[in-house]
């Protein structure tokens, strides 16, 4: 029980971060230059923060329905790689990327 | 939002964010280090996590009143200096969202697989703590000169 729960934290966090990057590249990519904007509606990086909690979430609840404990122990060891590389690699596009 | 408020709610942002990193690397040290994990490490990891997620909603609540008052003024004077900006933003969130996660890890489970993923969430936070408070001295001061 507390190894899937630690999987499901981790692959929550993951997650979130992910989703969050793929959608600010995805907003970049058709988004007008910063300099020729104003004053935008709405605040794009609220939603963008809430949008990425909402996959957490169901990232999530999804490894806590499908994954056993003996599966999340297996999970477990293997998941710091991915998520460090993971990581690492959302910094890296968000420096680049701002 | 008076211009004053705004200012002690920025510098106060800035400071608990530092203190927070600070705090946090305490526990990142004892699992980087291999050290048991203790009721106080526990303690430290949650005060931590607390001083990073608080500058964190500190800065939601000062950020309309950013992008109405300085936003469109470093746009125009600085554009890389307000780009660097939003890669803070960014950095910030994955800051808040690694230390919470490692925390919880931390918590939820005392198996050392459990432990090691703990270490790269905190890590990781840790580093976009960092990266995020050096963009932030960056950037508020090219946005508020000395003189």
């Amino acid at each position: 029980m507390k190894a899937r729960a630690a999987v499901c934290i981790g692959l929550a966090g993951v997650a979130v971060v992910l989703s969050y990057t793929v959608q600010r590249l995805v907003d970049a990519a058709g988004e007008p230059p910063l300099s020729s904007v104003l004053l935008s509606g709405t605040i794009a990086y609220y939603w963008r923060v809430g949008i990425a909690l909402l996959h957490g979430v169901v990232v999530a609840s999804v490894a806590a329905v499908g994954l056993s404990e003996d599966r999340a122990i297996a999970a477990l060891r293997m998941l710091p790689v991915p998520v460090l590389g993971l990581g690492l690699l959302c910094v890296v596009a968000v420096l680049v990327v701002p | 939002m008076t211009p004053v408020s705004f200012a002690l709610l920025e510098r106060l942002h800035g400071h608990l964010g530092w203190l927070g990193l600070a705090v946090l690397a305490h526990p990142l040290l004892v699992l980087l280090r291999g050290r048991p994990v203790t009721r106080g490490t526990r303690l430290s990891a949650v005060i931590a996590t607390a001083l990073v997620v608080l500058p964190y909603a500190l800065g939601w609540a000062i950020y309309p009143t950013y992008r109405t008052h300085i936003k469109p003024a470093l746009i125009a004077a600085q554009l890389p200096v307000a780009l660097r900006f939003e890669s803070k933003e960014h950095l910030a969130l994955f800051t808040v969202v690694f230390a919470v996660s490692g925390l919880a890890t931390l918590l939820v489970s005392k198996r050392p697989e459990a432990r090691r993923l703990a270490t790269v969430l905190i890590g990781l936070g840790w580093v976009c703590g960092v990266l995020t408070g050096v963009l932030g001295i960056w950037v508020a001061a090219h946005a508020h000169g000395g003189w």
